[in-house]
Parts: C-alpha cells; structure tokens; sequence
C-alpha cells in the first residue's frame, strides 16, 4: 500500500509533565468520527502515559486520500503515522470500527504493538447487514446522550459518500477470521447496555484472541472513551501498567 | 499515581493545555510537524470548559451534566455495589435481592467457601457478582477490596458497611481482647469501608454509602456494651461523613437501624453471659432490611429504621430517656437470653465459624412457638404511650404558664 507523497495527518498528543520514560498509548477513533472524541480519555490517561490520538486519513483535520481506504489500508496508514513521528512501540487502543483496524495493524506490524484494547469491536457477524446494524446503532444512540456538535461536525468532514464507503468495508471485513493471528495480549472492553456489541460477540472475540481477555463496565454503552472515560480508565491503567512491569522485567 | 498525584499533574497541564493538535506530514521517512491546532478547546465534553463557562452555556453545550447533577442515582442493573459481610445474615439477604435488580455486585466476607456460593446465587438471579473474600478488620484488604472492584468495573456506586459481630456479659466480665476485636470488625471495619471508597466517590463526583447500624444506636442494651457503642459509633460517624462531604453533593450517607433481625449472628455471638443467648422479639426478617438497603440505594435518606420496634424505642428514647432505660433494661434481661446454661465462647471473633451460613438464623420460629400473650409490638406500642404521654402532659404544663 502506499499513500500519496504530501498527504497529512493530524493528530493529537499529551504534553506537561509524564512520568519518566512515559509509555506510549495511542488512541484510534472510530468509524466517520475522529481524534475529537477520544479528548476525554486522553485526559484521563495523560499523567501516566504519552498519548497520541491520530485522525486516520479521510477523517477530522488529516487531508483526505483520493479513495476512501480500506480497513487494511488504514492499518498501514497508522504504521507509516507510527513511523513518521518516531513511535517504535505503543500500547493501541481502538474504539469500534478502529477495532478492526487494529486488529489488522497487529496482524500486519506485531512489532509495533506491545498490548492491544478493543473497545466495543464491530462487527457481530450475527448481525452483518445494513438493516440490523442501523437498527443497532439506533439503540445505542438512544442509550448515549447526544452530541451533536461533535458529531455534525466530523460526519460533515467525512462526507456522505465516503462514510458510506467506510461502512461497506467495515461490513466486508471479517474480523473472526483474523482474531487467531494477533500475538498481543488484548483486552476487550464492553459495556454491559451496548447493542452494538452483545455479550456474546464479546466473549466470542476474547476466545478467539489467543491472549484475550474481557471486561464489561456496568451501565455503559457503546462510545465508552467518550460517555465513561474515567471507568474505562480505572480498568485500562492496570492492564497497560502490567505490561509496562513486564518490559522491564525483560 | 495516587488521586491527588492525578489531580496536580492535572492542574499543571492546565494552563499549556495538555492536548496539541499537530500534524505529522506521511511520508514514510520524512516526518514535519505542519501546524499546531488547540481544538481540545471547542470539545463540549472537556469537563474544563463546562466549568468555567457560565451556567446556560454549560447547558447548551452538555445539558445531560446539568441534568443529571442532582438526579436520582443510577438505575439499579447499571450499578456496582459492594456489600461486606455477605456471606450470611442481612449481607446475604441484600445481595439476593440487588441481585434480583440486576445489579452487578462484589461481595465480601471471611468465609471464601460461603462467597462463592453467594457468587453463584447472584448469577441465578439475575445479576453479576466477583466474590472478594476479605477481613474487614485488615485495613489493607479493605483497600484492595475497594480497587478489585474499580478494576474490575471501573466504579463504585454503593457501598454497605454491613459486617458486624457480637459479644454478650458484662463489660467487666469480657476479656478485653474479645471487647476490642468487636470495636475493631464493627467500627473500624466501617472507618476503613469508608475511607477506602470516598476517594473513588470523589472522582465520579457521585456514590452512595450505606452504614448498617442497629436500633440500639438509639437505645443502649445490658450484657452487650461492645456491640451497641460501635453502633453508636457508627451512627456518629455518618453524621460527620454527610458534614464532611457537604462540598461533593453527589456523594450520599445513609444510616441504615435495624431492630431484631433474623440472621446467625446470635449463633456467631461471643458469649460470657452464663446463658443462651437469642435476639429480643420481635424479630424481622433480614429481606426487610434489604429491602430498606435497596430503597437507601436508590432515595439516599440520612437514617432510615427498619423494624418497627426499633422506630417506637428510639421515639420513646428521645422523649422520655429516663423512663425507656430500665424498660429496656427489664426487656433485655427477660427476652434477649433462653432459659439455658452457655459455656463462654468467643463466637466468630477471631474465627470465622462453620454455622451460619445462610440470610436467616432460623429465630423467627422458634419465637413464634414461645410466643403467648398479647403481640409484642401491641405491648411496645402500649409502653410508648407512657412518654408520649408524660411528655404531652409537660408540654401542656409548660404551654399553660
């Protein structure tokens, strides 16, 4: 894959003060949003972790390529944004559609990842068609108080047909497939009223990680960085902060 | 990182803005940082903005905040609640019934056999629940029975201090070690609960604590001084918690006082008082003190009574102390003890013992086949009247000078 020389992306990072030697997280947005909606766990994260929140390209303030790019191709596209600022190594955490994104990126640069958090990851192959995901995502926007600033605004960078695009490729990838290949140790997380990820589909990709493990957040539902960043916080720190022992152990 | 570790590096980020939007221009060996954009500043979610933006701008940018401020507390099955001393007794009888709500639990007591079970129970019901088997006079594994909790679900919203124990003779009878160890399970026990989870409370701006007391935190009772000065003790503490979390109005506490309730504490009781020892009729089931936890959990109130025995002794307390000491004195003497001799013994003090392993202690039957005569709560009411009416007579007197 290779992107158009000249083609930015933006992202967003932590600074003041970090810990010494600050492990690095990056955050990964979902599908048609961008790095805006990843500010609150950021800030949660921020005085134990450097973090990073990347617009993928096509998305928030990064320019958008000529064709909207697939899951595997923004998986790349994350790698060469991990290259060009100098990131060797990082703990991903995905919300969503970027779940399937990262799945790909672990599959494709294992020597990139130190450990993986998969957020609420689409698709239940149950349910992979259009009728019974915009009936889920219905649900799940009557469960979360809207944003509308937030949202209008990024759905109107996107743009209508490229959205459409992104779903297409999101409903086309199939993630089970690839779940055996990710070497990671990952933690899903799901939120026990999220319709969009019922309970077994979660512990169907926990299974099928070879290092998975579950955790649920009572009450939450989908968009968890968002509506409960300081609960996702609370269950993400000891998991990202066992590895970080590990290492130097090692 | 402590919580307050969290909060400086929080407040020196502030003023150079902790998020930089940058941009990496993607080529693949040549990296440029392109240009910086503060958007973080524009996010109607920054917890910063909403704070120092007056009221009706808050509101428009985020009015589920402004909304829920003061709301009730959350739903039943989106709650996480901690109960200790849940293997048997009120404990086990409350986590039965939040469970029935649906709500995720995370229950704690010495007897790690008896927790699973409870665990399993749960699950049955309809609920979730992790067994965290914990001894609450250990202020570390309170501690950690705290954070288990958060790292499992990412918060607290109810806590119920609930686990107690007992001990019947004289205060002049009691070896002292035992007389300590229940100020130190039933008290400290409670001060560590809530020392552990306030910190937690703050940080979600929200939470329910809920002290178990006991009807004689209003009353005081004969042969049992250690059990009734931590209830007082407990009823204290909660005032002071309320007073102390007046500036985090989300966060509530609530003093649960329940009469003689049906539970194997009196099995578990260390006893040197020479006689069998039963609770003093009438006995409530333990559901019903559930059943108060539950309504705490969802309408914090600052006390609430359960058993109606427990409400008139206290009514009639307040009123007329001097009269209800030796009414209660003569009551404990006659229906707190069966007519049987007691070898001393030191109870689940120090041990936690193999009997007891259920909500009820089985008193309620046995009660019901002593009973004769007229019911005891027509006999509590009938008692009552004597303050009340001395003290209508007072106010009377004191109305026509």
């Amino acid at each position: 894959m290779r992107l158009d020389d000249g083609l930015e992306m933006h992202y967003r990072t932590s600074i003041g003060p970090a810990p010494p030697n600050p492990v690095a997280v990056v955050l990964v947005h979902g599908f048609v949003v961008s790095s805006r909606y990843l500010v609150p766990l950021g800030e949660h994260l921020a005085p134990d972790f450097r973090v990073y929140a990347p617009d993928l390209p096509g998305f928030g303030r990064s320019d958008k390529p000529p064709q909207t790019l697939s899951i595997d191709k923004l998986a790349h596209a994350l790698a060469a944004w991990m290259q060009a600022i100098g990131l060797e190594r990082a703990h991903l955490i995905g919300n969503s559609m970027s779940c399937n994104i990262l799945v790909e990126f672990a599959v494709h640069h294992p020597h990139l990842v130190d450990r993986l958090v998969l957020q609420g990851p689409t698709t239940d192959p149950r349910a992979r068609s259009t009728l019974s995901q915009a009936i889920r995502w219905l649900q799940n926007a009557l469960r979360e108080p809207p944003q509308p600033g937030l949202m209008i605004k990024d759905y109107a960078t996107t743009g209508l047909r490229s959205a459409f695009e992104n779903f297409r490729y999101l409903l086309d990838h199939r993630i089970e497939e690839r779940l055996p290949s990710v070497q990671a140790p990952t933690l899903v997380v799901r939120g026990t009223r999220d319709p969009i990820v019922p309970q077994g589909w979660a512990c169907q990709v926990t299974t099928l990680l070879p290092r998975g493990r579950l955790i649920e957040i009572p009450g939450a539902a989908h968009t968890i960085n968002l509506y409960a960043p300081l609960e996702f916080t609370r269950v993400l720190r000891p998991f990202l902060i066992e590895t970080t022992r590990g290492s130097t152990a090692a | 990182m402590s919580l307050s570790d969290r909060a400086t590096a929080m407040q020196i980020v502030r003023p150079l803005c902790p998020f930089k939007a940058a941009a990496a221009r993607l080529a693949y060996e040549n990296k440029r940082v392109a240009d910086s954009h503060p958007t973080w500043r524009l996010f109607p979610g920054s917890r910063r903005l909403r704070r120092n933006l007056p009221a009706p701008a808050a509101f428009i940018l985020s009015p589920q905040r402004l909304l829920t401020r003061n709301a009730m507390p959350r739903k039943l099955r989106d709650s996480v609640i901690i109960i200790t001393g849940a293997s048997s007794g009120i404990g086990r009888a409350a986590a039965r019934a939040f469970a029935q709500e649906g709500a995720t639990l995370v229950l704690a007591a010495r007897r790690a056999p008896l927790l699973d079970e409870a665990e399993d129970e749960c699950a049955r019901l309809g609920g979730r629940a992790i067994a965290v088997p914990t001894d609450v006079t250990q202020p570390d594994a309170v501690e950690a029975l705290a954070r288990r909790a958060i790292e499992t679900y990412g918060r607290i919203d109810v806590w119920v201090n609930n686990a107690a124990v007992t001990l019947f003779g004289r205060l002049e009878e009691t070896p002292l070690e035992d007389y300590e160890r229940v100020i130190r399970t039933n008290l400290f026990g409670y001060v560590y609960g809530a020392r552990s989870v306030i910190p937690y409370f703050r940080e979600q701006g929200a939470g329910v604590l809920i002290n178990v007391a006991s009807a004689v935190a209003a009353v005081g009772q004969p042969h049992t001084s250690a059990y009734v000065l931590t209830k007082w003790a407990i009823r204290g503490l909660s005032e002071c918690l309320r007073m102390e979390l007046r500036d985090a109005p989300g966060i509530r506490v609530c003093t649960v006082l329940p009469a003689s309730i049906d539970t194997p504490l009196f099995q578990h009781a260390a006893n040197y008082s020479g006689r069998a020892v039963q609770p003093m009729p009438p006995v409530y089931p333990p559901e019903m003190v559930a059943d108060v936890i539950i309504d705490l959990a969802q309408h914090p109130r600052r006390e609430a009574f359960a058993g109606l025995s427990g409400r008139i002794a206290a009514l009639g307390h307040g009123v007329a102390p001097a009269l209800v000491e030796p009414m209660m004195a003569r009551q404990v003497e006659r229906k707190h003890f069966q007519p049987l001799p007691a070898a001393p013994t030191r109870g689940n003090l120090f041990e936690p013992m193999g009997e007891g392993a259920d909500a009820r202690g089985g008193w309620q039957q046995l009660n019901q086949r002593q009973r004769s005569g007229p019911s005891t709560t027509w006999t509590a009411l009938a008692l009552l009247s004597i303050p009340l009416g001395i003290y209508a007579w007072r106010r009377a007197r004191l109305g026509s000078r």
